[in-house]
């Protein structure tokens, strides 16, 4: 009875870890007016969590730098399933503006299966809330299909 | 004890939420927001502007050959995008939009992915070889075939108008493309068919409008026999005679009863086609060599050349009343002392009035010619008659007005 209920209560209360992967700090602005009250994507759910095993949906700023792409994955490594990667801005997905670097590991994809991508160069914070609770969808479907 | 926030706490129970409540309440985007890419197909023309300003290498493209013509596909590629709009800056056409849609959430590539596919048709070489080969050539033994019209092509193309092309190079330095290529030496004009992708930037930057866009209307050449005729009479007669002057080719014509022989036009004729002397008072135009760019004409401190046919109105009673100036210009060097009674000389060079001037050398400086030297200790101000040109630079510049001009 008490796993039903903490299933259904995490289901609707995923926990979110911020990962910055170089980012210009452009995008991990706009995560943090996404979860303070004037979007309070706490309202939602979404709540930020302290540590990556603790977290159901990780969110990816900035293009993975060479430095930081080895920290990335294993800090992914640590978000227990299911889980579900998120990546913010147009940096992880394709390197934007750094592409060609060769400072620049990314995109992200090829390393990790990502599952949600919020494009903008900063998204605006109600693109994210959209971002997350598409993640959140899939997460539900995850943990189903895990059943 | 006192408990201050507990009448702020309970007040905020009351007020209304300073959340945006944002799912539950739409937002819209700031009117100015570049959001997602909307990209118009039916009005790009595929001159890549757009992918080589892209600072993400957002914009890609494919073609394929097609029997009607080249058939493209221009993707935008958000997922890679700054929003920064320079393409749609670039964009001669504005076939690149941004919306205010931010709704960009995607869980496969290709929902980023904005794309649009359009027929390149190939160029149609039907009236430009017809139009610019033939005058190309006859251009510059005889006046050009008259009666002949130049259409503006119906591909988007340029055509260029080769009566009034002065074969600058601004039109191929202005090519995104890099599609034209032009000789000035060889009074050449080609335009790569393949590179070109018809954005009309030539037909702007043409200072001559001698290039054509579709749009335009088309341009009778021939008629103007007169080129051949005044490019003799120009040197050796007057030209201000007649109650128009000037040559109708817009190549330059010197008013000799003005013309001070300062060399300045010859310095500043980017085509080195004018050769003044000063010693001898000639003033020489290389007709091959001279691109009728006008330049002389601006530079001319006398306005004493004519670039192109213009009427002589007021000009030309004045013209005939100064042929008494220029022959005496040898004479006054001896005796303009004598004149020193503060009347201005009738040579037209400056004349100082010891009594105001201040020796401030301004003048000297400002001399085009360098033909005043002006000692401040010694309180002196000279003047190089042979130099002087008459100008009236220093006039203008002495703070004094203790310039007689």
């Amino acid at each position: 009875m008490f796993k039903k209920l903490i299933e259904e209560s995490t289901g609707k209360s995923p926990w979110l870890f911020h990962i910055n992967a170089g980012s210009c700090n452009g995008c991990d602005i706009e995560l943090v007016s996404v979860l303070t009250p004037r979007y309070d994507a706490e309202r939602l759910g979404f709540k930020l969590a302290g540590t990556p095993r603790h977290a159901d949906i990780v969110v990816v700023t900035g293009p993975v730098t060479q430095q930081s792409l080895n920290r990335v994955l294993r800090t992914i490594e640590q978000v227990p399933e299911p889980r579900c990667i998120v990546t913010m801005g147009s940096c992880p997905q394709s390197g934007n503006v750094f592409r060609g670097s060769y400072a620049i590991a990314g995109p992200l994809s090829k390393y990790v299966h990502v599952d949600v991508d919020v494009a903008g160069c900063t998204p605006k914070p109600e693109a994210v809330i959209d971002g997350l609770v598409k993640a959140t969808e899939i997460l539900r479907e995850k943990r189903r299909a895990m059943k | 004890m006192d408990f201050p926030f507990v009448k702020e706490a309970i007040s905020s129970l009351f007020k209304k939420s300073s959340c945006d409540m944002y799912p539950v309440r739409p937002s819209e985007a700031a009117p100015n927001y570049r959001g997602r890419i909307v990209f118009h197909p039916d009005k790009c023309i595929n001159c890549m502007m757009c992918e080589r300003v892209c600072s993400g290498s957002a914009i890609t493209h494919t073609s394929e050959q097609t029997p009607e013509g080249e058939l493209v596909t221009r993707t935008f590629y958000l997922g890679s995008c700054t929003f920064c709009a320079t393409c749609m800056d670039f964009c001669t056409h504005g076939a690149i939009e941004f919306t205010r849609d931010y709704h960009m959430i995607a869980t496969k590539e290709e929902d980023l992915m904005v794309s649009g596919t359009f027929l390149k048709k190939p160029p149609v070489k039907k009236p430009k070889p017809a139009a610019p080969a033939a005058p190309k050539a006859e251009a510059k033994p005889a006046a050009p075939a008259a009666g002949t019209v130049i259409k503006p092509r119906d591909d988007g193309k340029p055509v260029q108008v080769p009566s009034k092309c002065v074969y600058c190079t601004i039109c191929a330095k202005k090519c995104p493309a890099g599609a034209l290529e032009v000789d000035r030496a060889a009074k050449t004009w080609t335009l790569n068919e393949d590179e070109c992708v018809g954005c009309g930037t030539c037909a702007e930057a043409c200072p001559k409008k001698a290039i054509l866009m579709p749009g335009d209307e088309p341009v009778t050449v021939g008629a103007p026999a007169a080129p051949a005729a005044p490019k003799a009479e120009a040197k050796p007669a007057p030209a201000a005679v007649p109650a128009t002057i000037g040559r109708e080719d817009g190549k330059p014509v010197q008013d000799p009863d003005k013309c001070v022989y300062c060399t300045i036009c010859a310095k500043k004729c980017p085509a080195g086609a004018l050769e003044v002397d000063r010693a001898a008072k000639t003033w020489k135009l290389d007709e091959d060599s001279c691109v009728a760019c006008g330049t002389c004409e601006s530079v001319c401190p006398k306005k004493a050349i004519v670039c192109g046919v213009q009427d002589a109105p007021a000009e030309a009673p004045k013209a005939e009343e100064k042929p008494a100036a220029p022959a005496p210009a040898e004479a006054p060097k001896a005796e303009d002392k004598p004149a020193a009674p503060l009347k201005p000389r009738d040579d037209g060079r400056p004349l100082q009035d010891p009594s105001k001037c201040v020796y401030c050398t301004i003048c000297a400086k400002k001399c085009p010619v360098g033909a005043l030297e002006v000692d401040r200790a010694a309180k002196t101000w000279k003047l190089d008659e042979d130099l002087c040109i008459g100008c009236g630079t220093c006039a203008a510049s002495c703070p004094k007005q203790a310039i007689l001009y």
